[in-house]
């Protein structure tokens, strides 16, 4: 256990999954992964992480449903979310602030933008 | 003394009577045997027997005939002739001699006779016996005159005898009884005589004069009767009912005559036997009338006469004149009424049908549609009798023409047609011929009208010729008959099929056109069914149709119709009912037009439609899929784009430990592409959405001017490298309701687009303005510039100028699309004003919409 942020990171793109992790454990952040949405809540109920970093689009759960469950349990109901999204449309955006989302980005998207973003959603 | 000697005599008569009476007796049995026989034998004798004494087989037949009659009583017969000769008899030996003709033409004459004398006084044999002989003439056929005579010959002893001797003691014994009687009464007979002498001669004197009287009486009586049989014979030969009523209750009649039986059925018994029948039979309508005359003449005395009806026994109606006087005694005072009835039913009758036929004359001139004249054969044509219709023709009363006195019919016949018309008529009354001619007539109006006049010349109740004739307008016909053969000639000369029909479908007319159309001539189907215009199996349609245009009025359709030689076409049809003048249907017509090019011109049309809309079909159908291809490849490139991105940046960034200059050079031209392409993907991801409908905005408050303040700023190190002077211009923008980023979008694309067509050195000027409800961006450029006929494609995706290809300009083509696409969906435009080599100058007009709170809301949950 230690005093660094959990960062819990989903997506089902190993590539985009190791380059959000890698970026992230860069900056000193403790980062679990999971390549789709049932793994992703599995690990966040396992333990609980102080962001998620969800892919919209993944097998068996998308990052809205995954979103909502962590939302309906008593432990991760307060994480803060950060949606990845390929969608073009701003809507999706819109639709993930609703299911609880604190921010999103939108693919492609640089990582130094990520970066800021998770800063801020942390409260760093 | 006289009376005894008188008694004497009576007693010598009375037996010479009864002596006589026998004789007389017998003789008269004899005649009726004589004329018995004679009535039997006329039969058998012939006139030949009396000709001559009969000889041979003729005397014997007589001989047969006649022995039946002599019994014994009678004794003998003989036929006379005419000349007094015994043509036949029993006794032979009398035949053939002749006695006085005297006696026999007696007889022959119509007498008869008898007499007593014996048997052979004119010859014969046998014994002589004492005979009654009777005469009686003989005919041989009934009704021929007598041809001779039969004398009958019976014993006289045998009938007188018993006579004789019944007779005689009773005669004697009378007369002794008379003269005893005398001798005892004649002292008193003698008294009373004389008395009954003086009696008598009184009473023969008085008697005298009463047959006198009498006989007087009984001429005059005879002479009455005679004249009341001659007046009632008279009254009752009289075609006349005679009456006498009484005078205090008027119908009431004491006598009527029998004819009243011919007048009305009733004979005077059942009229007298029923009082005020009168009242009975007189027609309601003529009672009180008829009581009113009755009673003012009676109290007045007077003759007088009235007409009224009564109902017969039949229940007919008779007119009857009624004529009545009051007869007076001889003191003068009014005693009865006398009357007759004449029976003036065919006068009242033809009285009536005169009237009607008066009436009827004038009601039929009234109506004829035309003016009806007798006039004179002069050169006025005085008129005699002018109708009355005259005046709708000419305008003047048919009075001004009656004998010429106001005007003449020749003034107002047209100067010009004058001679003509007499002319016409003088023609004939020479042929003895009716006349038709047409002429003019002046109307008072001063216009003109036809007429045509039909005429024959009569030769009138006072021997003169006069003209007969009528008049008829026929003006409108006229006109009516240039308007027909007008249209019958539009008709004819019409390409356009036109024919028309009777209620039953029978073709009655069919102009050229449709000899044209269908190629039939007229000749070929007057008469026929239109059903023959229909192809097999649509025979029954043409008729159906008919029965709607007959129930609608009007009908348009198209149908197929069958010419002559087989071929098939199309027509168009717009059948019509014929009306006359109340409005029935008599007749049905028809305007055919041959659209059978323009069908398949249409058929073409349809098929190539179809068509069209099959390919827009597959084209939309092959847009969609395209749009979901774009939006997919977009997609799916997004990813490994971002990958090569984000492992670029961490390597640029040293995450994988130093990198070299020409390390960074060759990473800078990947990570360049990498961008292009995201670039690339981004715009044809907004474009697919944009032509799938899907763009939709997220609204919010923007300032116009402050976006393009930050699309200068973020082109200016661009402007830089190229050295391009880049200004700025804005004034006061109020927020408007629109998508930030889209705008900002636009105004990137437009403003690094001026700086990618200008050379080097140039400049770029940016002004964002507002004014009257819309907002201004307007980007100018010293650039190229864009040929005009290049500038109408410039919106469009993928177009790309040919300044930019030939010079290598970098460009997807659809900056300036998308452009378009974000200007419209804020309801704005954008247009270009530019010409080759002086540059170009983009304008966006975006109306100041205010934000509504919702979008307000939305906006700033985005923010």
């Amino acid at each position: 256990v230690s005093d660094r942020p959990l960062v819990l990171v989903a997506d089902d793109d190993p590539d985009i999954l190791n380059l959000v992790m890698l970026r992230l454990e860069r900056d000193g952040y403790e980062v679990v992964g999971a390549s789709d949405g049932e793994g992703a809540l599995q690990q966040a109920l396992e333990r609980v992480p102080d962001l998620a970093v969800l892919d919209v689009s993944m097998p068996k759960l998308d990052g809205y449903e995954v979103a909502q469950r962590l939302r309906a349990h008593e432990g991760t109901r307060e994480v803060p979310i950060i949606f990845l999204t390929a969608r073009a449309q701003k809507s999706d955006g819109a639709r993930g602030l609703e299911a609880g989302a604190s921010d999103y980005v939108t693919k492609p998207f640089s990582t130094a933008d990520l970066r800021l973003r998770v800063q801020a959603a942390l409260g760093l | 003394m006289y009376s005894a000697i008188a008694l004497l005599l009576a007693g010598a008569a009375i037996l010479w009577f009864a002596r006589n009476g026998a004789e007389s007796r017998s003789e008269q049995e004899v005649l009726e045997r004589a004329r018995t026989a004679s009535a039997l034998l006329a039969g058998r004798l012939q006139a030949s027997d009396f000709q001559g004494p009969a000889q041979g087989d003729r005397r014997a037949q007589l001989d047969r005939v006649f022995a039946p009659l002599i019994d014994g009583e009678v004794v003998r017969v003989k036929l006379w002739g005419a000349d007094g000769t015994i043509v036949y008899s029993n006794d032979p030996s009398v035949i053939g001699t002749r006695h006085s003709r005297e006696e026999i033409k007696a007889v022959l004459a119509g007498a008869t006779k008898s007499e007593i004398g014996h048997l052979n006084d004119e010859g014969g044999r046998g014994e002589n016996i004492k005979v009654l002989s009777a005469y009686v003439p003989v005919r041989t056929d009934g009704s021929s005159p007598p041809v001779g005579v039969l004398e009958l010959y019976t014993r006289f002893d045998e009938v007188s005898a018993d006579a004789q001797t019944a007779v005689k003691p009773v005669a004697i014994a009378l007369v002794l009884a008379l003269l005893l009687l005398y001798a005892s009464l004649f002292p008193i007979l003698r008294q009373v005589t004389s008395a009954l002498e003086t009696r008598t001669h009184r009473l023969q004197q008085q008697s005298d004069e009463l047959e006198k009287t009498i006989a007087e009486r009984k001429r005059a009586l005879a002479g009455l009767r005679e004249a009341d049989a001659r007046y009632r014979a008279l009254v009752e030969e009289l075609p006349l009912v005679s009456y006498v009523s009484s005078l205090d209750k008027p119908g009431f009649s004491t006598f009527v005559s029998p004819q009243l039986e011919d007048l009305i059925g009733y004979t005077p018994l059942e009229w007298l036997a029923k009082p005020g029948i009168f009242w009975d039979v007189i027609h309601p309508d003529d009672a009180e009338r008829v009581r009113r005359e009755h009673e003012l003449g009676y109290a007045n005395a007077d003759t007088f006469s009235t007409q009224y009806r009564m109902q017969a026994k039949s229940g007919r109606y008779i007119w009857v004149e009624d004529q009545i006087r009051v007869i007076e005694n001889p003191q003068g005072e009014p005693m009865q009424a006398q009357g007759f009835l004449i029976d003036v039913t065919a006068r009242k009758n033809s009285e009536l049908a005169l009237k009607e036929s008066e009436a009827r004359f004038r009601g039929l001139v009234g109506n004829i549609p035309g003016v009806v004249f007798r006039c004179d054969i002069d050169s006025d044509w005085t008129m005699e009798f002018l109708s009355e219709a005259i005046e709708d023709l000419v305008g003047y009363p048919s009075t001004d023409f009656i004998a010429n006195r106001v005007r003449s019919f020749a003034s107002v016949v047209h100067p010009e047609d004058r001679l003509r018309l007499e002319t016409d008529v003088g023609k004939s009354v020479t042929d003895r011929r009716p006349y038709t001619t047409d002429y003019r007539v002046l109307h008072r109006d001063g216009s003109v009208r036809y007429v045509i006049e039909r005429g024959q010349a009569i030769l009138a109740a006072d021997g003169r010729l006069r003209l007969d004739g009528a008049i008829f307008d026929v003006t409108e016909r006229r006109q009516v008959d240039h308007e027909r053969l007008k249209l019958a000639a539009i008709v004819e000369s019409s390409d356009e099929a036109i024919m028309s029909a009777d209620l039953e479908g029978r073709l009655t007319s069919w102009n050229k056109g449709a000899e044209t159309m269908f190629g039939y001539t007229a000749e070929e189907v007057i008469g026929e069914s239109i059903a023959m215009l229909a192809p097999e199996g649509q025979k029954e349609q043409p008729l159906d149709r008919l029965a709607g245009a007959i129930e609608t009025g009007e009908r348009r359709y198209e149908a197929t119709r069958r010419r002559k030689d087989g071929t098939l076409i199309e027509i168009s049809l717009t059948v019509s009912a014929v009306r006359d003048s109340a409005g029935e249907v008599i007749a049905v017509s028809a305007i055919a037009q041959d659209i059978t090019e323009r069908r398949q011109v249409e058929n073409e049309r349809e098929r190539f439609t179809r068509e069209l809309e099959l390919q827009n079909e597959r084209l939309l159908e092959l847009d969609r899929l395209k749009d979901e291809f774009v939006a997919l490849v977009s997609h799916e490139l997004r990813t490994p784009l971002t990958s090569i991105r984000g492992y670029l940046e961490l390597v640029l960034d040293g995450e994988a430990g130093n990198v070299t200059e020409e390390q960074r050079r060759f990473l800078g031209v990947v990570e360049r592409n990498a961008n292009r392409l995201l670039e690339l993907v981004g715009d044809l991801l907004f474009l697919a959405q944009i032509e799938a409908g899907k763009l939709s905005l997220e609204v919010g408050a923007v300032d116009l001017a402050a976006v393009a303040a930050e699309s200068v700023e973020t082109a200016r190190p661009l402007a830089e490298d190229k050295r391009i002077t880049l200004t700025l211009a804005t004034s006061p923008v109020p927020l408007l309701a629109g998508d930030g980023a889209r705008l900002a979008q636009l105004l990137d694309n437009l403003v690094s687009n001026a700086i990618k067509f200008t050379p080097e050195g140039g400049r770029v000027d940016v002004r964002a303005s507002a004014s009257r409800g819309n907002a201004f961006v307007e980007v100018r450029d010293t650039g190229m510039g864009i040929p005009a006929e290049e500038q109408e494609h410039i919106f469009e995706r993928f177009f790309r100028t040919s300044r930019a290809t030939e010079q290598a300009i970098q460009g997807t083509g659809l900056g300036l699309a998308i452009s378009k696409a974000i200007v419209h969906a804020h309801g704005g435009r954008i247009t270009l004003a530019s010409s080759e080599g002086e540059g170009a100058t983009f304008r966006v007009t975006i109306p100041i919409r205010a934000i509504q709170p919702a979008e307000q809301t939305k906006e700033e949950i985005a923010s």
